[in-house]
């Protein structure tokens, strides 16, 4: 018997990310295994209403005003009928938040406990806690999210930080870590060139990913070694400096920069590399290490964040986040692979594919949403009580107006009328399956 | 009986332990208040606060006397003159390299600021003329506090703004340069206000933390204000204990309340990259 | 050091302090004027104060706007861009993936050659059956068509 499922997160398709994909994913294999699950998301400009993505994935566009970074304005009040109806409609007894950055996470939470549902919530990043936006983040996320029956973090480190931002029990925290889809990723040595080391950088080219440490690496392996092609691919605020430096030394044929690239053609950016640099100065959990190496690329990374806890020592090479270290580690790599000493691609992305597959992280998702359930409906002076934790009074007074709004809406468009969807069950479509 | 495996910080294993299993490990990187700040150390970073409010005051002091006519603007030029010129002399000298060439500079800079000074005066005394008394000086106050808040300490934030401070304690004395009785006066009152408020801090930022900048300062501006008001002395002493040695004390004492956490999911912390590209190619 | 760190640094200590202390002493000061009686101002020396009637006026106009955007504004913003039953972005639009792409291994894979020196330690032909990459693979995003899916709920 399948569970009902609503993800609800700012961020999915047709915007291009981390997130969305781990979304996406996670929904197709939970609806392999025969759940039921819908996606709620607010709407990218002409993309509004209803969707059906493959299989059957029921993908609900709500016509909300974006304010900031592809996030709504974190009102806690303003959606709640639309939110109520589709939740109603749709019968579903679990909702599972994404990313701490979506305030529409944050307002289907809320009114998921208010309505008695099931919450889960899955944090994809690693915060601060000292500057200005960190501070008033943490204290919405411990907020509005105090009452969620489970958190999911991608790595430990992760769930260290979690733990501390939202002063939330370590017992209702799992780590779970994405997974990749290794098919998708398979190798190709062909593609490598055979007279120059390519190394790889695929990133979003923000301070964040260390874009700064980056470019000094190109200046200075440039001027050390001839036989050395950079290939970059991303976009963002910081492509200036890369293209700054590749005018200053002259590098236009060994810097490569691609520009911004769906996710589908990453695989053939990385096929062409033997080296696989990644900089970030912070990182939860990096896909971008695993898709390298599960194309049997060499991985150099700074040791920031989860970063260590992801791969095993022969599969990456791990360094402090400064430029000397950096670059001393990065001529390790090219040596070892001048010897020869490196692991067959095709092992790696097997390797990979026992360390993280779709199917692991779906089974242990279900074992949380199986523990979820079991928990028993708390009262309302239960939940007004836990929200009070927080320190910050006048949100109680939110959650009663959403409570107070619940109950009007009860009255003035009760449960009764509101048609209920029918499921989409792709399995009776099994015989036709889309590829 | 089955000994289980320790549990590892990794998550490319199954480990035989449920997802939520919380290793005694937890949170062993954490680290908080790694670097208290010592009742030394806070009271001279007061004195940079306290000295800028000092030079506010002179500021306002300067305007008291010309307005009562207690002092001939004559007298006023030629002692800030001669500070200026000392000041000058000892900087160029200490704390710069090349004193030939800048002198032409410095020399032709003072000039046109001398004949623009003297050519616009009239405009400038006028400016703000038809403006009632009450509004000027309300507008004066707010001004001095909007330049003390944004002017640069030498503690890099991002609030600090060279510019708008300058530009509010200009807009201060050019307010103020109304009430004078003539355009001399009012072209005084700039000058002195360009040579506190350009030139001074200009001076203090290479001799960072001095006693004796800090001492003839407080010392001259209650003198000056015993003549005028011993009202406004007592309020300039009690303000300056509170910003010198209150402030400090406060700070030190609260910082056992505060929770600076530190740990391995902190944020890398490096140069930017043109800083230090541009540093090398100097 | 830049700006953008989220490090608690020094800077953002001696500037958080000054807030506390500036917002703790308005904070005080505003309840002072607004509550104290006038003569005792008068008797300090003080005489011309702003009126009184702001300090009551200016945090009831604040929390009505917030009120009227939060319940008036902010919502009809949602209705403005909800199209209408019958507008067809309610169905498709210009971001719809309709092409039957298919992540099936390249078919030349056998031609492909390993980088490895060693071909002992290759690990290419480990796994030469695709069929079942392919079932585990997860399907590529696509939307499906309103036809099919009307059918497969309503008429089967």
């Amino acid at each position: 018997m399948g569970y009902k499922i609503c993800m609800v997160s700012d961020f999915f398709f047709p915007n291009m990310g981390g997130v969305e994909e781990h979304i996406y994913n996670l929904s197709q294999c939970l609806l392999l295994e025969g759940h039921k699950v819908v996606v709620m998301t607010h709407s990218y400009g002409d993309c509004v209403g209803i969707r059906y993505k493959t299989n059957g994935l029921k993908v609900y566009y709500l016509p909300i005003r974006v304010f900031y970074n592809q996030s709504i304005l974190p009102t806690m009040i303003c959606n709640v009928p639309l939110i109520r109806n589709i939740l109603i409609r749709e019968q579903i007894e679990i909702i599972h938040g994404h990313s701490a950055f979506s305030a529409l996470a944050h307002e289907a939470l809320v009114i998921g406990n208010l309505m008695g549902l099931r919450t889960v919530f899955t944090d994809h990043s690693l915060f601060g806690f000292a500057d200005a936006s960190a501070v008033i983040t943490n204290k919405l996320l411990q907020m509005s999210l105090t009452d969620c029956n489970h958190w999911i973090c991608v790595s430990h480190t992760g769930k260290e930080n979690t733990v501390l931002r939202a002063k939330v029990s370590s017992k209702r925290v799992s780590v779970i870590p994405n997974a990749v889809d290794t098919c998708a990723f398979m190798p190709d040595p062909s593609q490598r060139s055979s007279e120059f080391i390519t190394i790889v950088v695929v990133s979003r080219l923000v301070y964040r990913k260390g874009v700064d440490l980056t470019a000094q690496i190109i200046s200075e392996m440039c001027s050390k070694h001839d036989k050395i092609n950079f290939l970059i691919a991303g976009d963002g605020p910081k492509r200036g400096l890369l293209e700054e430096i590749r005018e200053r030394q002259g590098l236009h044929d060994r810097v490569t920069l691609l520009g911004s690239l769906e996710h589908s053609l990453v695989r053939n950016v990385l096929n062409q590399g033997h080296i696989f640099l990644n900089t970030s100065l912070t990182e939860a959990y990096c896909m971008a290490i695993v898709e390298a190496v599960s194309c049997g690329l060499q991985v150099v990374s700074t040791r920031v964040g989860g970063i260590p806890e992801v791969l095993p020592e022969d599969l990456i090479y791990l360094t402090e986040p400064n430029v000397p270290s950096l670059i001393k580690t990065l001529e390790t790599a090219i040596d070892d692979l001048k010897n020869n000493k490196v692991n067959c691609p095709y092992l790696c992305n097997l390797r990979i594919k026992n360390y993280y597959n779709w199917e692991n992280v779906s089974k242990r998702t279900e074992i949380v949403y199986q523990k979820v359930m079991q928990e028993r409906n708390k009262t309302l002076q239960e939940q007004l009580w836990s929200y009070k934790t927080s320190g910050v009074w006048p949100f109680l007074l939110a959650v009663s107006l959403c409570y107070l709004m619940l109950q009007f809406l009860e009255y003035i468009y009760p449960r009764e009328y509101i048609d209920i969807a029918k499921d989409y069950n792709y399995k009776k479509k099994s015989k036709e399956k889309i590829y | 009986m089955v000994v289980k495996k320790p549990w590892r910080k990794i998550l490319y294993e199954n480990q035989p332990y449920p997802d939520n299993y919380t290793d005694d490990s937890f949170l062993r990187d954490l680290r908080t208040n790694i670097k208290p700040v010592s009742l030394g150390e806070a009271l001279w970073g007061a004195t940079l606060l306290l000295e800028e409010f000092c030079t506010v005051v002179a500021f306002v002091l300067v305007y008291v006397y010309l307005y009562n006519e207690w002092i001939q603007p004559q007298s006023i030029f030629t002692i800030s003159s001669v500070f200026t010129a000392l000041g000058f002399v000892f900087y160029r000298l200490v704390y710069s390299k090349d004193v030939q060439v800048n002198l032409g500079h410095d020399l032709r800079t003072l000039l046109i600021f001398m004949v623009f000074g003297h050519l616009f005066s009239p405009v400038l005394h006028t400016l703000t003329d038809t403006v009632s008394t009450d509004t000027i000086y309300t507008m004066t106050f707010f001004m001095m506090v909007i330049h003390l808040i944004f002017f640069d300490y030498g503690v890099s934030a991002a609030i600090v703004s060279n510019s708008l401070s300058l530009s509010a304690a200009i807009f201060a004395s050019i307010c103020l340069a109304s009430r004078l009785s003539s355009a001399y006066h009012a072209f005084i009152l700039i000058t002195v206000a360009v040579e506190l408020f350009v030139l001074f801090p200009l001076f203090r930022s290479k001799i960072k933390k001095s006693f004796y900048i800090i001492g003839p300062l407080v010392l001259s501006d209650v003198y000056f204000l015993m003549n005028s008001s011993v009202l406004f002395m007592i309020v300039f002493i009690l303000t300056g204990v509170f910003i010198n040695i209150g402030c400090p004390v406060l700070f030190v004492r609260y910082q056992k309340y505060k929770s600076n956490i530190y740990g391995p999911w902190d944020e890398a912390i490096v140069d930017d990259a043109d800083s230090v590209i541009e540093g090398r190619n100097k | 050091m830049p700006e953008h760190t989220p490090a608690p640094t020094p800077s953002r200590a001696v500037y958080g302090f000054a807030m506390f202390l500036s917002f703790k002493t308005f904070f005080i000061l505003y309840l002072a004027w607004a509550v104290l009686p006038e003569e005792w101002f008068k008797y300090v020396g003080i005489t011309c104060l702003p009126q009184r009637y702001w300090a009551v006026a200016i945090p009831i106009f604040l929390l009505t706007v917030l009120a009227i955007f939060a319940f008036v504004i902010y919502p009809n913003l949602g209705l403005f861009m909800t199209p209408s039953v019958d507008d067809l972005r309610t169905i498709k639009d210009s971001t719809c993936v309709r092409e039957n792409k298919t992540n099936l291994l390249s078919p030349k894979n056998s031609e492909i050659k390993c980088s490895c020196k060693n071909e002992d330690r290759c690990f290419k032909n480990f796994e030469r059956n695709c069929g079942d990459y392919v079932s585990k693979a997860i399907p590529v995003l696509q939307d499906l068509n309103i036809w099919e899916v009307s059918d497969h709920l309503y008429f089967k």
